[in-house]
């Protein structure tokens, strides 16, 4: 069963002669294990594709299906716990919370919605800070981490509830080319390692190489499939 | 609960102050309470603890202790209308007396010990029984006069047999005595042997009538009075009603003041933290999860300031008991912190209309991790 299933999926922004098309009948289909890049020029309607996809947000029309569920109906409330146990989400701007230290914030998706934090919850952040090169720095505030590190410690918490879909906006625009690539290489070890769907959104050219497959947007259209030297933003 | 605590943990700074803040405001609050406790007490406790179920006023006082009279014809008719248990006169009349060399100010009360003029309950010693002995009250204000002392009036050396608690007129030190020894004073403080009559009577009325019947039937039967049961004359009591509404405009002052500042507190807080909040909700956490957060701070911080402040006031009235005899009462200090407790997290609804406003989607809007 595909991880992510959108068809015919179109929404549109604002009403009247101000509207914005940002995704004009998208079909697109990503498999369990698959690690999709979707490149496309800027304000082409990236981001509201992640956004939908991880039901952050309801499409004007379409249907949004995640592991075989159709997302697009679920109220507030139960809208908000697919995005606790279903997606792992790192975005472009805000990940962290500033006054939980990295491992709490890895933590803190597992407290809410009445579960706890147990001995497994934390042998689990440890591992996870471990592995992307955070094991010295799971005390630290937000603050007192680089960008870098801020930005794994965010892929982390994607990961921490161990989600069937993960969705990363723009992982590398704020990093300079070394930590951009060192990032890129610890988001596919650890999605391809885990054998889960991501989509990364970029349009970053340095990126395109790591993924199974590649999608372009251009103004809410997919095109499939764009040669991965031909595209640019 | 998580995330409530550790936010506390990380800002401990400026959520001391806020607690500390709300401390100040009830001790403010509690004193308050206790100089008002106090000052109505010193006023109304004559009347509060006396034995009396009825009082009877001459008509003309308007119910005002100090102005009222009764003739000598009255105390007879009163002991003989129906329902009537007892009679007693209460004389009442501030003196210049001396005690251990001071001059002092007494108010002698003037009536019959073993009848309803004296208070219901006596804290130490006993009664007076005859001429010469007196039981002292004193009101927060005074100090104290122990039993054993000796307090002179008009000539006449009162020996205190006996205390009782909160049942002082006027807010002096007063001195429950015989009728004969209040009228003995009197008129040596006239000069001539003058007509001494009592201001008020007591009335015990017999078991199973109903005090506020028995004083309305008082007041039709017999011209030229006014019966009150017991608390309505305390009610009527001049000055108190002043009293307590003075220091309800102080008490609604400070609520207010919590409710404003807890209220501005957690607003601002929520506002500076409003990218996490979306994050949070972004990443999967219900907005009742996020408001039960906030509402757990409010408890937590304005909870530890009212504690804080409680105990500091019963600190501080313990330490200044010889100069100011009041202490706190335990249901009107237990209403207050929790008024101040419910005040916080209604003024919180400010900070909870904002997170509940939250839109998880703008975590997606650009800006730099
Ligand atoms: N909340 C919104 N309201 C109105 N228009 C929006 C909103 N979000 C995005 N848009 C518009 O939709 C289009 C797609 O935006 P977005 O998905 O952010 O693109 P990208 O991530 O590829 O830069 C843009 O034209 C943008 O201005
Ligand atoms: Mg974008």
């Amino acid at each position: 069963m595909p991880a992510l299933e959108m068809s015919q999926v179109r929404k549109v922004y604002g009403a009247d002669d101000q509207q914005v098309v940002a995704l004009n009948d998208v079909d697109l289909t990503v498999d369990d294990d698959e690690m999709l890049i979707l490149v496309g020029p800027s304000g082409s309607g990236k981001t509201t594709l992640l956004t939908v996809a991880g039901a952050l947000l309801r499409p004007t029309s379409g249907s949004v299906k995640v592991g075989g569920v159709e997302i697009t109906d679920l109220d507030d409330k139960e809208a908000a716990r697919f995005r606790r146990d279903q997606v792992g989400f790192v975005f472009q701007s805000v990940n962290l919370v500033p006054f939980l230290t990295a491992r709490e914030n890895l933590l803190v998706v597992r407290q809410f919605g009445g579960s706890k934090i147990d001995g497994a919850a934390k042998k689990r952040a440890d591992q996870l800070l471990d592995e992307l090169g955070l094991g010295g720095r799971g005390d630290n505030l937000p603050s007192q981490l680089s960008g870098g590190q801020k930005q794994r410690v965010a892929i982390g918490r994607a990961l921490m509830n161990e989600p069937p879909l993960v969705l990363v906006d723009e992982p590398t625009s704020a990093l300079d080319s070394e930590l951009g690539k060192q990032v890129m290489d610890l988001l596919r070890s650890e999605i391809k390692g885990r054998g889960v769907a991501a989509i990364i959104v970029t349009h970053d050219d340095r990126v395109l190489g790591y993924g199974d497959r590649q999608v372009q947007m251009v103004d809410g259209v997919l095109s499939s499939a764009a040669p991965a030297t031909a595209t640019t933003t | 609960m998580y995330v409530a605590f550790k936010e506390i943990r990380r800002s401990l700074g400026r959520f001391t102050l806020l607690s500390l803040a709300v401390a100040l405001l009830v001790i403010l609050l509690l004193f308050f309470q206790a100089v008002a406790g106090t000052l109505t007490s010193g006023l109304t406790g004559g009347l509060e603890s006396s034995s009396a179920d009825v009082l009877v006023y001459d008509v003309r006082a308007r119910l005002n202790p100090a102005n009222s009279l009764i003739p000598a014809p009255v105390i007879t008719q009163v002991s003989e209308s129906p329902d009537v248990a007892a009679v007693s006169p209460i004389g009442l009349s501030v003196f210049t007396g001396t005690t251990d060399g001071d001059e002092i100010d007494v108010q002698l009360v003037g009536g019959d010990p073993t009848g309803p003029s004296v208070p219901a309950e006596i804290a130490d010693g006993r009664l007076p029984q005859g001429p010469g002995e007196g039981l002292f009250s004193g009101s927060g204000f005074d100090n104290p006069i122990e039993i054993g002392q000796t307090v002179s009036v008009e000539g006449i050396d009162f020996e205190v047999v006996g205390t009782a608690d909160d049942a002082a007129f006027n807010l002096l030190p007063t001195l429950y005595v015989t009728f004969e020894d209040f009228t003995s004073a009197s008129q040596n403080r006239a000069g001539i042997p003058i007509e001494v009559a009592p201001s008020l009577l007591g009335v015990i009325v017999v078991d199973g009538a109903d005090p506020a019947e028995v004083a309305e039937q008082l007041t039709q039967s017999i011209v030229g009075i006014e019966a009150l049961e017991r608390p309505a004359a305390v009610d009527a009591l001049p000055g108190v009603g002043q009293i307590t509404q003075s220091f309800n405009i102080l008490y609604v002052l400070l609520y207010i003041v919590v409710a404003i500042v807890t209220g501005v507190f957690f607003l601002i807080l929520t506002v500076q933290k409003q990218d996490a909040l979306v994050l949070l909700r972004a990443i999967g956490t219900g907005s009742r999860d996020v408001v039960t957060s906030v509402l757990i701070q409010v408890l937590v911080v304005v909870g530890a300031g009212a504690v804080i402040g409680t105990v500091v006031t019963a600190g501080l009235l313990q330490l200044t008991r010889d100069v100011f005899g009041a202490s706190l009462d335990s249901t009107t200090t237990t209403l207050s912190v929790a008024a101040i407790v419910v005040l916080g997290l209604l003024a919180s609804v400010g900070a909870v209309r904002r997170v509940l406003a939250i839109d998880p989607m703008q975590a997606t809007r650009s800006g730099a991790i």
